[in-house]
């Protein structure tokens, strides 16, 4: 079952682009992003009262709010870009720049990770990707 | 906007992808899961209002389209993380990354087919070589967990 659930969760993402894109074009992309996120706060303040789990100061930080930054630009990016690629080329195009991104935090061993030089299988599943990206393209 | 630029733009969004977790995971090491999620939103719902603001300096002029399918989009994404949360402790990695992006993948094509209404072999050919590509790339990974995950 969890296998499927992850199928389905993949599944439910597109559709998912899909919507915002349509909410993006609706009103904006900039727009779109804020109610995205404007809900997804509203949500995770209910979990942290239901959870009762308290904030202190220090964490709201840079180290603490980077990466809240950096998914704001991916949504703002996603819902901008999907009316102008569709749904299967941005994801795709995506997916080369996560593996191109984890292959380099892997050889340079970066943020922390433990070095892991990339091997061949990696850079012939990395040409795959980007021939099947050119077609699509 | 041009296409190459949106390639560029799509490209860059991959990067931003696997940068989030990494950052969220330490964080949530260090203070928990709940608390780094609710600070990932609050920073982006601000630099979100911020951007937003620039876009439209005049906020009395704004007008949100009505509650509708339009909103459901959002609504996923809270199912999403709710889900992901759940299978990635169940699962190999290689599972974690390889079967939420073929799903994306063949749910994104079906929607550009009904948005479009055109069957491009071209476009399957390419997806399905980017399947494999990501299979090969996956097969012989590391143990280690560094996950990829799609959009949060």
């Amino acid at each position: 079952l969890p296998k499927f659930v992850a199928l389905i969760t993949g599944m439910l993402l597109a559709v998912m682009v899909y919507f915002n894109g349509q909410l993006s074009e609706a009103s904006s992309p900039a727009i779109s992003n804020a109610i995205f996120q404007g809900i997804g706060l509203v949500v995770f303040t209910i979990a942290l009262i239901l959870q009762k789990k308290s904030l202190k100061m220090h964490y709201f930080t840079f180290p603490f709010l980077i990466p809240g930054i950096l998914s704001c630009f991916t949504v703002l990016i996603s819902n901008t870009v999907v009316t102008v690629l569709g749904v299967s080329t941005m994801i795709g195009l995506s997916l080369f720049g996560q593996v191109s991104a984890s292959l380099i935090i892997d050889q340079l061993g970066l943020l922390g990770k433990p070095k892991n030089p990339v091997n061949k299988s990696q850079l012939t599943g990395l040409v795959f990707i980007a021939v099947g990206l050119i077609l699509m393209l | 906007m041009s296409i190459t630029f949106s390639v560029f733009l799509a490209f860059i969004m991959g990067i931003l992808i696997v940068l989030a977790p990494i950052l969220n995971g330490k964080n949530a090491a260090s203070i928990g899961t709940i608390q780094t999620s609710f600070l990932n939103y609050f920073s982006a719902f601000i630099t979100a209002l911020l951007i937003s603001s620039l876009y439209t300096p005049n906020i009395s002029s704004l007008s949100l389209p009505p509650i509708s399918t339009l909103y459901t989009g959002t609504l996923i994404g809270c199912v999403v993380i709710l889900l992901l949360n759940w299978f990635t402790v169940k699962i190999k990695a290689f599972y974690i990354v390889v079967l939420p992006f073929i799903g994306q993948m063949g749910m994104g094509m079906f929607i550009d087919y009904l948005s479009s209404s055109q069957f491009d072999l071209k476009k399957i050919v390419g997806i399905a070589l980017v399947i494999v590509g990501l299979l090969i790339q996956q097969r012989d990974k590391a143990p280690q967990t560094d996950k990829i995950k799609p959009q949060e």
